[in-house]
């Protein structure tokens, strides 16, 4: 017997009309508007739709929604390949491409069917037993053929051209599911006047009333529920949109999916949404799902949910088989054996149960449906599709029945993934046999069968909907619940066969998990659920278990003889159905993946032939064309421009907060180690500041302009930590203080002159301004207006020459920049990058980014003195615990290299003369440059010891390179100790 | 004196763009030349300065989310302790700083520091929340609602001036990579892009 389809010429919620073309596996194929690919594939008498995922066993269509877990196929081609889309989720559109998967060579034959037999290797935990020898590290060499044979579709490598977006949403009632109890909801809080936005997965509103003939009372339901509620212009309705994830704060994220509309990224079209919505009120709606039988061979091709047989038949027209059993233990299957009777096919009904109510068997009776009461499915026949299956009646021998299809039904299990996310774990309602939501939190409520509803669950949506809207304040009337036949769960204790049976019994289809396999579980001490999921995969995959997970629970309860309610639940993360990852990116990608900080007078660097060089989230001048076109060579040209002559560069980066207020240098004097107080207006001072742990946080320059006004600089690196950290302080531990501090980063253009010709060039450049040593000596400061520009002027020097700092307003940094080039040019002046920059600062000894790395005290980089021993500020106490004044610390050296050939590298391991090169070593090169006034490679490091080592001979080695440098100790200030170049 | 130049100078001949459906349901620009200033108060110092701006910007506003709106002049709590005073006289940061005793509050000048950005158009809401957690529902973000608020990871200042039109101030540093983001996220509605207008 061949299970084959029946497109029906009448009903069915298809456009006959339109016609679709889709390709699967190069053969063209049609179908029409309306159908999902897994009714497309069905109509065209393709039922065998893949290969499980360990033994490879031949697979259909189970099901007709997200649940799932056979019909993974492989959608598009090329970059826009997707892997594992359930058929039944997949709307067909014009041109769709798909392809079946995990199967070699073909899914009709494929010679990894050999695993099935080999199913005693294959257990659940095989992976932890049969493959851990014969030597350790064994599974390392099995482990890639394993993971070839088994697993799911591949993805391409190949860079998705496709546009994915993210935005916010804000709502009054989110109601997830456009069920009849999510319908109902809708129109109650709707008409109450708040907003609301109503969620469905399908592109269909209706949910369990899509099953239903087109022709039923039902419909008529249907669609005047949907009018009312797309009547309402404060209802949202999102269709194709699936709720991925619930969490705190009533927040709720969603998918919409565009594909089906073929959208264009060149017109900035997204194919995916990623949406996070922040609900003042949640009504859960999810519906519940179809569970499973389980009997021998329940995953043959041609055995489907109960449930997802009618909606073939009523939704897309199709009538799957001619001779059907219909196998349950609940009443909602019989609607399906009846709607399938009418299309003339013959029908058997086995139900397990003992009786069902009069109406039902009248019904059946009417139908012409073989009714078989107390009669269990014992195991299904077949090879790639079922051709009978042995039934077991109560107190008679066992009977064969010929069928080509079998509907099965194991009664229903509410949706309870989404209200789990936020750590409510469902509870088991023993009266319908299945787990329920936890208790529902604050703004959170659940209409219809997801809550376990037994009442009508349009009168029960209509409670719920009114009930939220009235919880977020809306006062408008919900009207009356919509009339009409009540529309109830066939609700059911699930009774399952709970034997090790002879055939394989799946309980979880997508891992290809069996009853054996739970019972292996048992054996061997995964009791628990969260064990028996990992030991066996059950509940793992894209389905996430939405057909197993009641089942296994059930089937470990009973090996433990405990009951349900107390064996639990497992634990339900996001998502609910895979997302993309391009979903998730959304916009954040190529230049969009993070932000880029630019300096005031980027585009000018841009513009000059500055080589620009990312340094956190700024985008800084690396090094410029006029001295060389590598960084290896050209920072030393600019370096030599500074040591001789003079040079520019763009200091904007640095962090500058302004300090102000009575009690500013009081609160100056509690943040830096050094005494501020006493700082006289005008003048500027070198300041380290600690963490609350007693390590250098920063360190950097105040400037004091006026009795209550600091200029504070900060490294680039940590300006953002100081500024919070000033924040916090100031809000929460020194609330007393009147201090205003705040950033003025963005505000200032910053640049530095240096050299000996700085002067010279500035008097040029701004030539209203005394620079003599008597108006500004070293670390003085000053503010003025020079072409119309405020301007601070503060003598400073990062690079150890004589120097400058110019502070001017961000959008007139360019203007001054140009101005100090142009005017100055008689001397030469030229700019110089972040490369020289960096390296002036490693021969004169001075300390940046790289020392201060949030390990390091001031002992350790030389600054000790600098701590006052008369004032109390962050950091005092604890930087005199033990470990933080041991001699033995790594501490700051300068280091020269002894081999005129080689160089020294950063982060090279240093070891003393001696000393084997193996390990951490005795510390390591923290920066390093070529000196072009030694002549030699030179670097700052930090040492064991520290200068107590002065002057002995020690080893830079860099294992990754293999290369060993020799090198002596020196001080880290390698140039102009006595300070005369910057006093110039 | 010396050019003000925006971060987005190489913008400002930008064709703009279509969106999906071949409109332009957009105008994103800039607003050069702002005057923005910080209004600081030291602790115990809230009366006396609110007494001291009293002549020059009127009654400090209570209020963390709507702009008080006068004589030209935008003035917004961003902080308990903290105002910005948008717009004005050249002269006005004199003033303040002469107005307001040393003792209980302090001025700075944020003029260049922040980029000025606007957004306008049916579809300016749609776009916001592409990029802003905001609710900018209408009962709830009112024309002179304001929210310091992010896009793309780095603060800002979200202002509604108008029905369909919002100004965004952007630091300065990240101005250019905040526009592209929002030009990005306009692309589907499509945008023209404005050019630079003084505001006072």
């Amino acid at each position: 017997m061949t299970l084959g389809t029946t497109r029906l010429s009448i009903g069915g919620r298809i456009n006959r009309e339109r016609a679709l073309a889709f390709r699967f596996e190069g053969r063209s194929l049609s179908a029409y508007q309306g159908d999902t690919l897994a009714s497309a594939l069905l109509a065209n008498d393709v039922h065998l739709i893949g290969r499980s995922f360990k033994y490879h066993r031949p697979r259909g269509f189970m099901s007709s929604g997200v649940e799932e877990p056979n019909a993974l196929l492989t959608l598009g081609s090329g970059a826009r390949r997707t892997p594992n889309v359930p058929a039944t989720t997949a709307e067909l559109y014009e041109g769709l491409i798909c392809e079946r998967q995990n199967a070699w060579p073909s899914v009709e034959f494929d010679l990894m069917s050999i695993t099935g037999r080999l199913a005693s290797v294959f257990e659940a935990g095989f992976y932890y037993k049969t493959f851990m020898g014969p030597r350790r590290g064994s599974w390392m060499f099995y482990e890639r053929f394993i993971r070839r044979a088994a697993g799911l579709g591949s993805a391409t490598h190949l860079a998705d051209p496709d546009r994915y977006d993210t935005r916010h949403a804000f709502t009054d009632v989110l109601i997830i599911g456009s069920g009849p109890a999510g319908l109902a909801a809708a129109r109650a809080a709707g008409r109450s006047g708040c907003r609301v936005t109503l969620l469905e997965q399908d592109f269909l509103l209706g949910g369990s009333l899509l099953t239903a003939s087109t022709e039923s009372p039902d419909e008529d339901l249907r669609r005047s529920l949907e009018a009312d509620v797309a009547s309402l212009p404060n209802v949202e309705i999102l269709r194709r949109t699936t709720a991925i994830g619930v969490y705190d704060g009533l927040t709720v994220v969603w998918v919409e999916r565009r594909e089906s509309a073929r959208p264009d990224p060149a017109k900035g079209e997204a194919r995916e949404i990623l949406v996070t919505c922040r609900a003042r009120a949640i009504v859960h709606a999810e519906g519940a799902l179809e569970r499973p039988l389980i009997f021998g061979n329940n995953d043959l091709p041609g055995i489907l949910l109960a449930s997802a047989v009618r909606t073939y038949l009523n939704r897309y027209a199709l009538r799957l088989g001619k001779h059907i059993l219909i196998a349950t233990n609940n009443d909602s299957a019989w609607a399906t054996g009846i709607d399938l009777a009418a299309t003339g096919a013959r029908v058997t009904l086995a139900d397990e149960r003992p009786t069902a109510n009069a109406s039902l068997l009248e019904s059946a009776r009417r139908a012409g449906i073989e009714v078989r009461m107390a009669t269990q499915l014992g195991q299904a026949r077949g090879t790639r599709a079922v051709r009978g299956a042995w039934l077991r009646t109560e107190g008679a021998a066992a009977q064969w029945l010929a069928c080509d299809l079998i509907a099965m039904s194991g009664g229903w299990s509410p949706t309870v993934h989404l209200t789990s996310h936020t750590g409510v774990r469902p509870v088991y309602d023993n009266i319908i046999g299945a787990m329920v939501p936890g208790p529902w939190p604050a703004g959170v409520s659940g209409a219809g069968a997801v809550a376990g509803a037994r009442e009508d669950l349009l009168a029960h949506g209509h409670k719920v909907g009114s009930g939220a809207a009235r919880s977020v304040g809306a006062s408008g009337d919900a009207g009356d619940p919509i009339p009409g036949s009540p529309w109830t769960m066939g609700w059911a204790q699930p009774v399952q066969n709970r034997a090790k049976a002879r055939s394989k019994a799946f309980v979880d289809f997508q891992n290809d998990v069996t009853t054996n396999d739970v019972v292996l579980a048992y054996e061997e001490g995964y009791e628990s659920l969260e064990h028996l999921k990992r030991y066996t995969t059950l509940g793992m995959g894209t389905d996430q278990g939405k057909t197993s997970n009641l089942a296994a629970a059930q089937l470990m309860a009973e090996l433990r003889g405990s009951d349900l309610g107390a064996s639990g639940a497992t634990t339900y993360r996001p998502p609910y159905t895979p997302v993309s990852v391009g979903a998730l990116a959304g916009r954040s990608i190529g230049a969009h993946f993070r932000p880029t900080r630019r300096t005031p007078l980027h585009d000018w660097h841009v513009a000059n032939g500055a080589t620009m060089i990312e340094a956190g989230p700024w985008l800084r001048p690396w090094f410029y064309a006029w001295a060389g076109g590598e960084a290896a060579t050209a920072y030393l040209a600019e370096m030599k421009l500074v040591r001789g002559g003079v040079g520019i560069s763009d200091t904007s980066s640095l962090g500058k907060i302004d300090v102000q207020g009575p009690d500013a240098a009081e609160f100056l004097d509690r943040i830096y180690v050094n005494h501020f107080a006493s700082l006289p207006v005008g003048k500027a001072r070198y300041g380290v500041m600690l963490n609350d742990d007693g390590i250098v946080l920063d360190d950097g320059t105040t400037s004091r302009f006026s009795e209550f006004c600091y200029f504070l600089t900060t490294t680039t690196a940590q300006a953002g930590e100081v500024m919070s950290r000033l924040e916090f302080l100031l809000q929460t531990a020194w609330t007393d203080l009147r201090v205003q501090v705040l950033s003025v980063t963005d505000r200032w253009a910053g640049m530095s002159v240096a050299g000996p010709l700085s002067r010279r060039a500035l008097t040029l450049a701004l030539p209203g301004i005394d620079l003599s040593n008597e108006a500004l000596p070293h670390m003085g400061v000053s503010e003025h207006v020079s072409d119309g520009m405020p301007v601070r002027v503060l003598r400073l020097s990062f690079s150890g020459e004589l120097a400058y700092e110019i502070y001017v307003p961000a959008d007139r940094g360019t203007a001054m920049w140009e101005m100090i080039l142009k005017r100055a040019s008689p001397l030469g002046i030229k700019p110089y990058g972040l490369e020289a920059l960096a390296s002036l600062r490693i021969e004169k000894g001075h300390v940046a980014g790289l020392e201060l790395d949030h390990r390091n005290t001031l002992a350790d980089l030389g600054l000790a003195k600098m701590a006052s021993q008369k004032k109390a500020f962050v950091g005092r106490e604890l930087k005199e615990r033990a470990e933080l004044t041991a001699p033995e610390r790594w501490s700051l050296v300068g280091l020269e290299c002894l081999d005129t050939t080689a160089r020294l590298r950063g982060g090279a391991i240093l070891f003393a003369k001696e000393d084997p090169i193996r390990g951490h070593g005795r510390g390591y090169i923290t920066s390093v440059m070529y000196s072009t006034v030694l002549k030699k490679s030179i670097a700052l490091a930090l040492y064991r010891g520290g200068l107590t080592h002065r002057g002995e001979e020690i080893v830079c080695a860099s294992p990754l390179r293999g290369e060993q440098v020799r090198a002596r100790i020196v001080s880290p200030m390698f140039i102009d100790a006595s300070g005369e170049r910057l006093h110039g | 004196m010396g050019e003000s130049r925006s971060a987005l100078e190489n913008y400002r001949t930008h064709p703009g763009m279509d969106g999906a459906d071949g409109r332009r349901l957009l105008k994103i620009g800039e607003l050069a030349g702002t005057s923005l200033l910080q209004v600081g108060v030291y602790t115990g110092g809230a009366v006396r300065v609110a007494a001291a701006v009293l002549p020059l910007l009127g009654e400090l506003p209570d209020s963390s989310v709507r702009a008080a709106v006068a004589s030209g002049r935008l003035i917004m709590r961003i902080a308990a302790d903290q105002y910005w005073v948008v717009g004005g006289a050249a002269d006005l940061a004199a003033r303040l700083r002469e107005a307001i005793p040393a003792e209980a509050g302090c001025i700075t000048s944020l003029e260049g520091a922040r980029t000025r950005l606007f957004i306008e158009g049916q579809a300016a809401r749609a776009v916001l929340n592409r990029l802003i957690a905001v609710d900018l529902d209408p009962a709830i973000f009112p024309v002179h609602g304001f929210a310091q608020t992010g896009i793309h990871h780095v603060g800002g200042l979200l202002l509604k001036v108008a029905e369909d039109r919002y100004e965004f101030f952007a630091l300065r540093t990240f101005a250019l990579s905040t526009w592209e983001v929002l030009l990005d996220a306009a692309r589907p509605f499509g945008y023209q892009i404005a050019l630079p207008e003084n505001k006072t």
